[in-house]
């Protein structure tokens, strides 16, 4: 009983707060008609948003690895092989990483490649040449095929590329920092840049991933817009992101995790309550699946769908743009 | 048979169906459900356009997402328009499949329509079959990997039902008109020669396929032995029981038990 009872105190000091901000927001509002957004469950004007974030981010940078393994117990590593596998890039794939600072999406689709490369094919395939299988016309043109295919392979094999775009400065450093020491120097690049006014020229890429980034950006639908804007016809959006728990049980236990667990892991591990307790807060904010599948279907994209990983505590959402 | 008529209305193939299906909606809803059955058209011309821009790399790489990868770098989209087909390989192989039915159908209404005198049906029957196992030698060397993954549980529905709509529209170009019980038998059984024929082929080494088409004449001639034994023994039945109750009025009289 005691667990029903901490979510009521959690929201009704979360009403608290935004009873607050709205009696505060009132008196703004007749001095200045400013837009507001929220910033876990406060409300802040919306220029505002952007600078906090920055700042949230800039503290936990040096520790963001470490942290995101503590409180997950690893599983977001799990996500994110699962992420990049069902994006299944190609030897050729051009991928746009969005607040991706410290790389981690960045380095497993440079691995992903590797692997296919190194393997040949990570599909099921028949062996060519299985007694009694042998094909009687068509045998000469599949080893004049395959043996195209393999220096085509070879061409492509440095085609790929991702670009890591991150707003934030320290991140992105961190980043370097970690591909300097994996000895990875080709096929990547870094771009500090704002999600919601990405530098970058209209179609450009094969895949545009965000990795638990867009719940920080203050305008969702701006980001997914830039998203359809930089992809080639084609090309595939993926986001993973904090979903909804939809089953209540589960639900209440994940809630106390979050509250009761994280923050204080955050001042144990990190030297900082504030910035994990706005992570959780931001978490409860974010669009569920239904929703957010609506924006990115308004944006445009087509085949919009997506995927529950650990029960919906994350949700791959996955579009393209035709 | 109410049944009966559903699976002869389920014999358009699947994009028939999608029409019907996009019709019934723009009756029943507004504007809005127009521009996303326009979406839906676009989305499935897509899919489509890359599956058969995948067919040529099968005898490469098999039926697998590298063949719709290489597919779809072909129409000029990126590679990892490959996501579009969840189910991968199957769904090529699905494709490949429903493609063929309908050259198939092509094929059979050509046959049938506006010609005078009627095609024999066990020979119609048998060039159908024929036609249709014709269709898969192109790709007979990845053939074996396709036949796996239809029978993969995942599959199989799919796969069923591919098979059911290509008996149906034998039978049917053949002039089956039966309603009764027969409707089912006709269909299973000659899934299961067209079956074991596709089975038969996978090794067969003969100069264009000759021992496999014999065998599939074969396994007809069965079938119609089959038809005839039964409908033998049902005759040979209703003599035999009516001889048996005569006997027994008979055997009544004698021993003067007849009641009338």
């Amino acid at each position: 009983m005691a667990a029903p009872m901490k979510i009521r105190r959690l929201l009704s000091t979360r009403k608290f707060y935004t009873f607050c901000r709205f009696l505060h927001s009132k008196k703004q509002n007749n001095e200045s008609q400013q837009k507001e957004t929220h910033f876990g469950f406060q409300n802040i004007p919306e220029n505002e948003k952007e600078d906090k974030v920055y700042e949230v981010f800039k503290n936990v940078a040096s520790r963001y690895d470490l942290m995101n393994d503590a409180m997950s117990a690893g599983v977001h590593r799990l996500w994110k092989d699962h992420f990049i596998r069902r994006l299944g890039p190609t030897s050729g794939t051009k991928l746009l990483d969005v607040a991706g600072g410290t790389g981690d999406i960045a380095f497993r689709f440079l691995r992903y490649i590797d692997n296919v490369n190194k393997n040949g094919s990570d599909d099921l395939t028949v062996p060519n040449h299985i007694d009694g299988f042998q094909l009687h016309q068509e045998d000469e043109n599949l080893t004049s095929s395959s043996s195209s295919s393999s220096s085509d392979e070879e061409d492509n094999h440095v085609t790929h590329h991702v670009t890591v775009c991150d707003i934030n400065q320290e991140m992105l450093d961190v980043g370097r920092q970690k591909a300097e020491s994996y000895g990875i120097c080709s096929g990547m690049s870094w771009l500090k840049g704002n999600a919601e006014c990405l530098p970058l020229e209209d179609n450009q890429f094969d895949a545009y991933t965000i990795a638990f980034g867009i719940r920080n950006c203050t305008h969702v639908d701006k980001v997914v817009e830039e998203a359809y804007r930089v992809l080639k016809p084609g090309g595939r959006f993926m986001c993973l992101e904090f979903s909804e728990v939809k089953n209540p049980l589960l639900r209440s236990l994940y809630d106390n995790y979050s509250f009761q667990v994280i923050p204080v892991m955050g001042q144990v591990l990190a030297r900082d309550w504030k910035s994990y307790q706005y992570l959780v807060e931001s978490i409860r904010q974010f669009p569920n699946q239904e929703d957010f599948s609506d924006i990115i279907r308004n944006v445009g994209f087509r085949m919009v769908s997506y995927e529950n990983l650990t029960f919906g505590v994350a949700a791959i959402h996955s579009g393209f743009k035709l | 048979m109410l049944i009966n008529k559903d699976l002869r209305c389920s014999r358009l193939n699947g994009q028939n169906i999608r029409l019907t299906q996009i019709v019934s909606r723009n009756c029943s809803t507004s504007d809005k459900s127009t521009s996303e059955t326009s979406t839906e058209e676009t989305e499935y011309e897509t899919k489509e356009r890359i599956l058969r821009a995948s067919l040529p790399f099968v005898y490469q790489h098999g039926w697998t997402n590298k063949a719709i990868t290489s597919g779809a770098e072909k129409e000029g989209l990126p590679g990892v328009a490959h996501g579009m087909f969840p189910r991968g390989g199957a769904e090529l192989v699905f494709f490949f499949y429903r493609e063929c039915n309908q050259q198939l159908v092509k094929q059979m209404k050509k046959q049938t329509e506006n010609v005078e005198e009627k095609p024999k049906t066990g020979e119609f029957i048998k060039n159908s079959v024929e036609s249709r196992l014709r269709m898969i030698i192109p790709y007979m060397e990845k053939w074996p990997q396709a036949m796996a993954i239809q029978t993969m549980p995942q599959n199989a529905i799919e796969s069923w039902t591919n098979l059911g709509r290509l008996m149906d529209e034998i039978w049917f170009y053949a002039g089956d008109q039966s309603v009764d019980f027969n409707w089912y038998t006709k269909r299973a059984s000659l899934a299961g020669v067209y079956k074991s024929t596709e089975i038969y082929m996978l090794q067969d080494r003969s100069e264009n396929y000759e021992n496999t088409w014999q065998f599939l004449d074969r396994r007809l001639k069965d079938l119609t032995t089959f038809g005839k034994v039964t409908r033998n023994v049902k005759q040979s039945g209703t003599v035999a029981s009516e001889g048996l109750y005569g006997l027994g009025i008979m055997a009544k009289n004698m021993c003067r038990m007849n009641s009338r």
